[in-house]
């Protein structure tokens, strides 16, 4: 049987033109005898095309079932089909796999909609209006990006029998819009409209935030499938905890008291007691969670799925940030266009994506305590730009950083702490 | 399914004679023959998320996918059996059934019977489960407890795995024959260590957060460790069943205390 990567790789045009002559040619056709653009070599090259065309298909429907790492959505990158990401975001095989199989709905794409309040002026004029009849607008002063916005169907606002409202002089009423543009940057906040369609005397704005969100990553989607399996099992299994500190019951993004997302990136859940006891340390891309945040995750994992059996001794609580001061220096051979402070910024980079991944209690824990080695501190720091070597990494002493169990190594890097050498070849 | 050469002859069937002379012919039958290809292809690929049908190079992607991790020494057949019931077993993680029917299939296509036993926070009652060699879960409460493990009863939470293993998994060195511990908890040297890395690492990885596997116990005696039975001294010391005196294999007086037909492959002692 073929191997998993010869199954997800479609076959290319000039493998299907080898195997269709080789079939013909042992067939007993004198196939290598045709004339040129005749039409013998003509229907010969529109078979291989469309053997190609099928084979293509084949493989990305392979795709699309065989794992969440190769399946896509239409929107998505796709390393085998450069066409995918241009076309419009919806659902495709990956959705389908990931509800089918992980009973996990990736969050698409929402219009930003909500109340307006329209107020008539004291003009004396009556005002009848109907859906889609009001246009607002709104600048976003950081992108520049106009928005605009309709108001939209109704029934418990439009009452009238011809399907419009009345609006009297010195009145308001709330009306519902949506922003024309699908996607967070269709957001407004409180009080960011304004009325564009020209009625003398008339105002609207909205009370309130509106809110429209992007499609949820494909790769934010597959991680979300993968965990789904933890909240199964009611029996407090590490992966329960871990998963309901960040994400509610049913995967979706856990929010806390004040209504925002729970920032909570790591957790790390105590292996082993003797006597019932659950350890749990939670950590966000910036170190130690919010208060609001801790008490989100520890409500939910109490709440939600009964993870905690009774009779169990259960703690949440924030990491502690373990500051990791980090620098060295590194060479890089002469070449147009370098400037250190540009090499030094991509290092920094490279490493604080890394610091965000490292587990709570570092590498190769033992009872929730390890390391982060030097070794890889190097490693993470040549690839933060391309043709460096010679990376050392000066400031820790020994092979590697301790971490304590419950502790979260928080990068400590400046520009200041590396040196660049840039050889000229002699 | 589909089966090689269908599409191939379907084409030399259906075609009128001049379409199957010695050069259309052949040249319609290389086309179908491609596409007989094409679809066998298609089978092969959707037999990718098949655990049962797939071909091995798949197993990891699957493991990764249902997160169900593999283990160094574990047969394909326990692979993908496991994986097939990726759901059942991510139901029951964290409980002493799911532990149980987490290992079982490593042994596979041998199903040993295996038990996990522990005692409660007064030491009044031991709780035996068990996984029969048919699959079966059973569970019985014995009272007044028969496994006292150290007399320290407020540890409540610890419990202790025994498998009735084939000689072939686990023919391990035993305590006592002048091979050493390794890094204090399994056995160390011996080619077997794999497995019984394996057999460890498969409980601990799914079990609850809350509780500590204390010990795990390869049984070669099949009438050991009966759920039922009250503990039994052998006239040299030893008990057949915990009394407060497996903490130790060997007590201050230099005397065995664990029944010699039982191989221990994971021993936190008194932790």
């Amino acid at each position: 049987m073929p191997s998993f990567l010869d199954l997800i790789t479609p076959d290319t045009e000039s493998t299907w033109r080898t195997r269709i002559q080789a079939f013909a040619v042992a067939a007993g056709l004198k196939i290598t005898n045709w004339i040129e653009i005749g039409v013998g070599n003509q229907i010969l090259e529109m078979t291989i095309a469309t053997a190609d065309v099928v084979g293509n298909l084949i493989a990305k429907a392979i795709r699309g079932y065989a794992s969440l790492d190769t399946s896509v959505d239409p929107g998505d990158i796709d390393p085998y089909d450069t066409d995918n990401a241009a076309r419009t975001a919806g659902p495709g095989y990956l959705s389908s796999l990931g509800q089918n199989i992980y009973g996990t709905t990736r969050t698409e794409a929402t219009f930003a909609n909500g109340p307006i309040i329209f107020s008539n002026g004291s003009n004396g004029v009556t005002r009848n209006l109907s859906p889609g009849g009001l246009v607002f607008s709104y600048v976003n002063p950081i992108t520049g990006l106009n928005v605009t916005y309709h108001t939209i169907e109704s029934a418990s606002t439009y009452t009238n029998a011809d399907g419009t409202v009345t609006v009297a002089p010195g009145t308001s009423v709330s009306l519902p819009v949506q922003c024309d543009i699908i996607g967070s940057a269709g957001t407004v906040p409180a009080n960011g409209l304004s009325l564009v369609t020209t009625l003398l005397g008339c105002s609207g704005t909205n009370p309130d935030a509106l809110i429209g969100s992007d499609r949820q990553s494909a790769n934010s989607y597959r991680s979300q499938c993968r965990t789904a399996n933890a909240r199964l099992s009611l029996g407090g299994p590490s992966a329960a905890y871990e998963q309901l500190a960040k994400a509610n019951i049913d995967g979706t993004p856990l929010l806390n008291a004040l209504g925002v997302q729970v920032g909570i990136t790591r957790v790390y859940v105590s292996e082993d007691s003797s006597t019932g006891i659950v350890d749990a340390y939670y950590a966000s891309d910036s170190g130690a969670p919010s208060s609001d945040d801790i008490s989100a995750a520890n409500n939910n994992i109490r709440a939600q799925a009964f993870a905690v059996p009774d009779a169990i001794t259960f703690t949440g609580q924030a990491a502690i940030a373990l500051s990791v001061h980090v620098g060295g220096s590194a060479e890089i051979e002469y070449r147009a266009g370098l400037d250190s402070p540009t090499i030094i910024t991509g290092i920094i980079e490279s490493l604080a994506a890394a610091f965000k991944e490292f587990p709570i209690g570092g590498l190769d824990r033992v009872d929730g305590a390890g390391s982060i080695y030097k070794t890889d501190l190097q490693a993470i720091a040549r690839d933060g730009y391309a043709g460096l070597y010679k990376v050392q990494v000066t400031t820790i002493v020994g092979d590697s950083v301790s971490v304590a169990r419950g502790n979260v190594a928080m990068l400590n890097s400046s520009p200041s702490d590396w040196t660049i050498n840039i050889v000229t070849p002699s | 399914m589909t089966t090689i050469g269908y599409v191939q002859q379907f084409v030399a069937s259906v075609g009128p004679y001049f379409l199957r002379n010695r050069y259309i012919g052949a040249f319609l039958e290389a086309v179908a023959t491609n596409y007989d290809l094409a679809l066998q292809t298609l089978d092969f690929g959707l037999r990718l998320s098949q655990p049962l049908r797939c071909d091995s190079s798949a197993l990891p992607v699957l493991s990764r996918d249902r997160g169900l991790p593999f283990y160094p020494g574990e047969s394909d057949l326990s692979r993908r059996r496991r994986l097939t019931q990726w759901k059942q077993l991510a139901r029951q993680w964290g409980t002493h059934p799911g532990e149980l029917n987490n290992s079982q299939p490593y042994f596979l296509p041998y199903r040993p019977l295996m038990r996990i036993v522990h005692q409660d926070g007064l030491g009044a009652s031991a709780t035996w489960h068990t996984l029969d060699t048919n699959g079966q879960y059973t569970w019985h409460q014995q009272i007044p407890s028969n496994w006292n493990w150290d007399g320290i009863a407020s540890k409540w939470s610890r419990f202790w795995v025994i498998a009735y293993a084939p000689v072939e998994f686990c023919s391990l060195v035993r305590y006592g024959d002048g091979t050493r511990y390794g890094d204090g908890h399994h056995y160390a040297g011996a080619r077997e260590s794999v497995t019984a890395n394996d057999l460890v690492s498969m409980i601990k990885g799914k079990k609850s957060a809350h509780s500590r596997l204390s010990g795990y116990i390869i049984a070669t005696d099949p009438a050991s460790f009966d759920p039922t039975a009250t503990a039994v001294t052998d006239p040299s010391g030893w008990t057949s069943l915990p009394t407060g005196n497996w903490g130790q294999p060997i007590n201050s007086s230099g005397t065995r205390t664990r029944l010699p037909s039982a191989l221990w492959i994971y021993d936190t002692r008194t932790l």
